[in-house]
């Protein structure tokens, strides 16, 4: 392990000085140069940042590609994401798509999870709020009772149509079944009757 | 052992040692760290560091947690080198899972790597020369800065907490753009480097401060388990680049800074902090060379959101800016990890402060613990 | 006072305030000295003030950014801010805390720094009075604020407090040395311990070459060690360890909130200014520099102060009316001719000379401050025993050999 040389103590104290001295004064003209040169402050808020693409920031979701799938909330680490609709498949009406932002990593494992694009971290950053329920923001638009009932009655519109059409194809299946069992009944019976050439 | 100090009536004169607190909020101790100094007089005899004021369970946390969704909490153990966390974790599951990654992926790990490792040197730096006085290089370093948080923030979203390394790859490719903001970069940073070294680092001041100041001597740096700036200030050439490459880092070229005593004692002070300057020029050289050798191809394997490990264990360790981290992963076939233990480097390195803040001035207590350059959410996790 | 009462009886005043026949002699004279004094304590606020505003900027500017910019244009009603925000800010007072060192410390150390105002000049004839033993008073009043930083660090019985009031002494006492030295070789050049006169002895050369600096090399090294002796004293970086923040949090004022804080803020920025003004006064020329001024007649009837000029034109006594006759005339130049504008310019430019010099030397000071890291406590000692004394005690030789052989 080196240590320091022992050098003449007196010419050691010169050379301690003078190093002051020098040292001083280098460091003074980089200081004096950046003193007139030009700075860098962004006078926020007048001038913003440029937000890049693909910068993570507030959630932007877009209610009519989702499907309530849930892919979201599944990949998400500290489970932020809150989600409740009505109807399932391709005819969803989504009641709530809630986010905690007390909670949220911004980590982007949700928006790479949906399979639809629904969810997508934006460039939005500024959170500020005064109270901590505030936090918690929702996204999904808020739906009246009527339009509720109204899809609710869809839905049970699309069901009974379901069913219909189920239940015609059913009896069509079961009527050809039948045609097709008289057929083969008719063709034993021909069978039958005809004498052996 | 240290209890709280007491207060005492201001007229009863005591003559016997001082217990000061230099309490978890306090300007130069680098985030919550409580240090309680038994001073004689000006003189510190002892020092006992008390830590956990930042403990945030990651590691039993990472055991209720499918293996992706880890990383986004081994980003905020050093939240200063986010791009370098996620890295040995990353390894080890890959290793568990004989996941392969693309060529493409490892470059694009290491040029991150090492760009995150040179703003975390820019506010070691920064933070050294504030806790000694000087204001101004703290504000230089962060222009500095912000041209790296800019490129990580085109690349990753985010600007201090990237989530960038993911199992099997990394989250997204580059573009040219970015890669023109990169050597733009490191134009600025090889221009503004002496600078530096004229304003900070051959200050006489700045030198008197450090040198021969908290020397850590070869066999003291080995037997504690110091790593990292550390142990190579104090003369150890001991780099996980080298001595146990990742990433592909065996195809780069670029020296290790060892600490040789230059201004003082090798071990001193000054030699981490030199070693750290020089680490940030070397950092320059491997991103170049990265960015002209980074291979066409895919950037990430696809490896599922949720997978089952089978059984196992690996341990990884990376070489972070402060020093060795590793993961050291154990799995019992599930998609859930059995344990997770995080080796953090400043954790081990900060043992060394009892042993060498020993019949020192107060003012280089704060000049030590700054040479160790410690982030407390590596510390506590 | 005959002259009192008769202008008021005659301008019917008298008749008005009969109280005014009953006014002692002394009263215009100390008045005379309050309304100066006054002005003297105006002055330092102001400037206090606004180079706290100034130092920001400077250092915003310094390290490549912006300083205040938002309290007004240019951020130029950012001190009232502060002004306004310390002083409505709670006066906490711990509860270990021995009030009457509490509270006399921050009074003790605004008088060390406000005191030497009192025969620092401005210019030849703007100065409240001009002491025969003028340097002497400075020096010496400047160690009252040491007093005073004692009591700061004992009084609030926190021990961080205690370290900055201990650092601090050590610091100031030993840094007096060699700025007494320092100061000691321009008294052995100039031959006088009257600020008036040591500018006076200045002005014998062409332009500035009559500078102290350029009289003597012992003066020029003196120079840079004075203003290095009093950096240590106003304790400012890189010798700031006292209120090294980032070490003891706030040193000796870290228990003080409020107007107690206020005092100390302002006192530092006021000592600060001593320093510069005397630097530029000893060995710069004071008001003697490089804007020239005008030459006065030659048969300009010279006061050394208002005060004289009161005395001539109140014929050996002292009047308010005559110090009031003789403002009012040098202003508008009726009372002494052409002369009085002429005395105007003169001193004008002398005290923008000085404001040249004494500034210049505050920014260099804060300059300073943002460049250089702090030094240590024993290295601060190291500095002023080892290497400013012996240098201050060869400069102070050489000053009074150089007298004694070429007089």
């Amino acid at each position: 392990m080196k240590t320091a040389e022992k050098k003449n103590p007196v010419a050691q104290y010169f050379a301690d000085i003078w190093a002051g001295i020098y040292t001083t004064y280098a460091g003074m003209k980089i200081t004096i140069e950046y003193f007139f040169g030009k700075k860098v402050t962004m006078r926020y808020p007048e001038e913003k940042p440029v937000i890049p693409p693909g910068h993570r920031g507030v959630h932007e979701y877009r209610e009519e590609k989702c499907t309530g799938c849930r892919a979201c909330v599944r990949a998400c680490p500290v489970d932020c994401i809150a989600i409740d609709l009505l109807g399932r498949g391709r005819d969803v009406m989504l009641l709530q798509f809630d986010i905690d932002y007390s909670r949220c990593l911004f980590c982007n494992l949700c928006a790479e999870a949906c399979p639809f694009g629904a969810v997508v971290l934006g460039e939005k950053y500024n959170l500020a709020c005064g109270a901590r329920e505030d936090c918690l923001r929702h996204f999904a638009r808020p739906k009246s009772q009527e339009e509720m009932d109204e899809f609710k009655a869809l839905l049970a519109r699309k069901e009974a149509e379901r069913k219909e059409a189920q239940a015609k194809k059913d009896a069509e299946r079961k009527a050809r079944e039948e045609a097709e069992r008289k057929a083969r009944e008719e063709a034993e019976r021909n069978a039958q009757e005809q004498p052996e050439p | 052992m240290a209890n709280e100090t007491t207060r005492e009536p201001a007229d009863t004169l005591r003559t016997e040692e001082l217990l000061i607190n230099m309490g978890p909020q306090h300007p130069s101790t680098h985030g919550v760290l409580r240090l309680i100094v038994q001073t004689d007089g000006e003189m510190v005899r002892r020092t006992w560091p008390q830590i956990g004021f930042l403990h945030r369970c990651f590691e039993k946390i990472a055991e209720s947690l499918d293996y992706a969704k880890v990383i986004p909490y081994t980003d905020r153990m050093d939240y200063l080198g986010s791009m370098n966390n996620p890295l040995p974790f990353c390894l080890a599951v890959e290793k568990l899972g004989g996941f392969a990654v693309p060529d493409r992926a490892s470059y694009l790990r290491v040029i991150m790597a090492e760009l995150n490792r040179i703003a975390s040197h820019l506010l070691a730096f920064g933070t050294y020369a504030l806790d000694l006085g000087a204001f101004t290089p703290f504000l230089y370093g962060f222009r500095e800065r912000e041209m790296i948080l800019s490129i990580f923030e085109k690349i990753s979203g985010g600007r201090l907490l990237y989530h960038y390394p993911r199992i099997g790859g990394v989250a997204r490719d580059m573009t040219p753009e970015i890669a023109a903001d990169i050597r733009a970069f490191l134009v600025q940073m090889r221009k503004v480097w002496p600078e530096y070294n004229t304003l900070l680092s051959k200050n006489q001041i700045f030198v008197k401060r450090t040198a021969n100041v908290g020397v850590i001597t070869r066999e003291q740096a080995i037997a504690y388990g110091l790593t990292g700036p550390c142990l190579r200030g104090s003369g150890v050439a001991f780099d996980l680049r080298k001595a146990h490459p990742y990433c592909g880092y065996e195809r780069f070229s670029f020296d290790v800074p060892v600490g040789e005593g230059a201004m003082g004692t090798t071990g001193d002070c000054w030699d981490r902090y030199w070693v750290r300057m020089a680490e940030m020029m070397e950092s320059c050289k491997i991103v170049e060379q990265a960015l002209d050798g980074l291979p066409e191809g895919p950037f990430f394997e696809k490896v599922g959101r949720s997978f089952d490990l089978p059984a196992g264990e690996a341990y990884v360790p990376c070489e972070n800016p402060r020093g060795e981290l590793g993961f050291y992963v154990v799995s019992d076939g599930s998609s859930k990890a059995l344990r997770v233990k995080s080796r953090a480097p400043s954790f081990c390195n900060l043992c060394i402060t009892d042993a060498i803040c020993r019949d020192v001035l107060l003012a280089d207590v704060v000049a030590i613990i700054g040479s160790i350059d410690i982030v407390l959410g590596e510390v506590d996790r | 006072m005959n002259d009192v009462i008769q202008t008021f009886h005659q301008s019917g005043v008298g008749a008005l305030c009969p109280v005014l026949l009953y006014v002692p002699t002394w009263l215009p004279f100390v008045l005379a000295y309050l309304v100066g004094g006054g002005i003297i304590v105006a002055f330092m606020a102001v400037m206090a003030l606004v180079w706290t505003y100034g130092e920001r900027r400077i250092a915003g500017f310094i390290q490549v950014r912006l300083g205040p910019n938002r309290v007004g244009p240019l951020g130029i009603l950012q001190p009232l801010a502060d002004a306004i925000k310390l002083l409505a800010k709670e006066d906490i007072m711990p509860s270990a805390a021995n009030w009457g060192l509490f509270t006399a410390a921050p009074i003790l150390v605004f008088l060390g720094a406000m005191l030497p105002f009192a025969v620092l000049p401005f210019s030849e004839r703007i100065v409240l009075t001009n002491m025969q033993l003028g340097l002497y008073f400075v020096l010496a009043f400047q160690a009252i604020e040491v007093i005073g930083i004692l009591m700061a660090g004992w009084g609030p019985g926190s021990k961080w407090s205690l370290y900055g009031g201990m650092r601090l002494a050590a610091q100031m006492l030993s840094y007096e040395i060699p700025m007494g030295l320092c100061v000691l070789v321009v008294i052995f050049l100039a031959g006088s311990l009257n600020l008036g006169e040591i500018v006076a002895w200045q002005s014998q050369g062409p332009w500035i070459f009559g500078w102290a600096i350029f009289r003597s090399p012992a003066a020029f090294v003196a120079f840079f060690m004075f203003y290095i002796a009093g950096l240590a004293g106003t304790k400012r970086a890189p010798f700031d360890l006292p209120e090294a923040e980032s070490e003891l949090v706030a040193g000796y004022h870290t228990e003080y909130s409020g107007l107690r804080f206020a005092f100390f803020f302002m006192s530092e920025y006021a000592a600060m200014y001593v320093v510069c003004a005397l630097a530029a006064i000893l060995f710069l020329g004071g008001w003697h520099g490089p804007i020239p001024r005008p030459a006065l007649p030659e048969n300009a009837a010279f006061f050394s102060t208002w005060l004289d000029a009161i005395h001539a034109q109140a014929g050996g006594g002292l009047s308010l009316a005559a110090s009031l006759k003789v403002f009012a005339g040098t202003l508008a130049g009726t009372a002494f001719g052409k002369l009085g504008l002429t005395i105007a310019a003169y001193e004008i430019i002398g005290v923008i000379n000085m404001f040249l010099k004494a500034f210049g030397l505050y920014f260099v000071m804060i300059w300073v401050r943002w460049t250089l890291p702090r030094i240590r406590i024993d290295q601060v000692m190291y500095l002023c025993l080892k290497v400013l004394l012996p240098f201050g005690l060869v400069c102070a030789t050489w000053a009074a050999i150089q007298v004694v052989v070429f007089p």
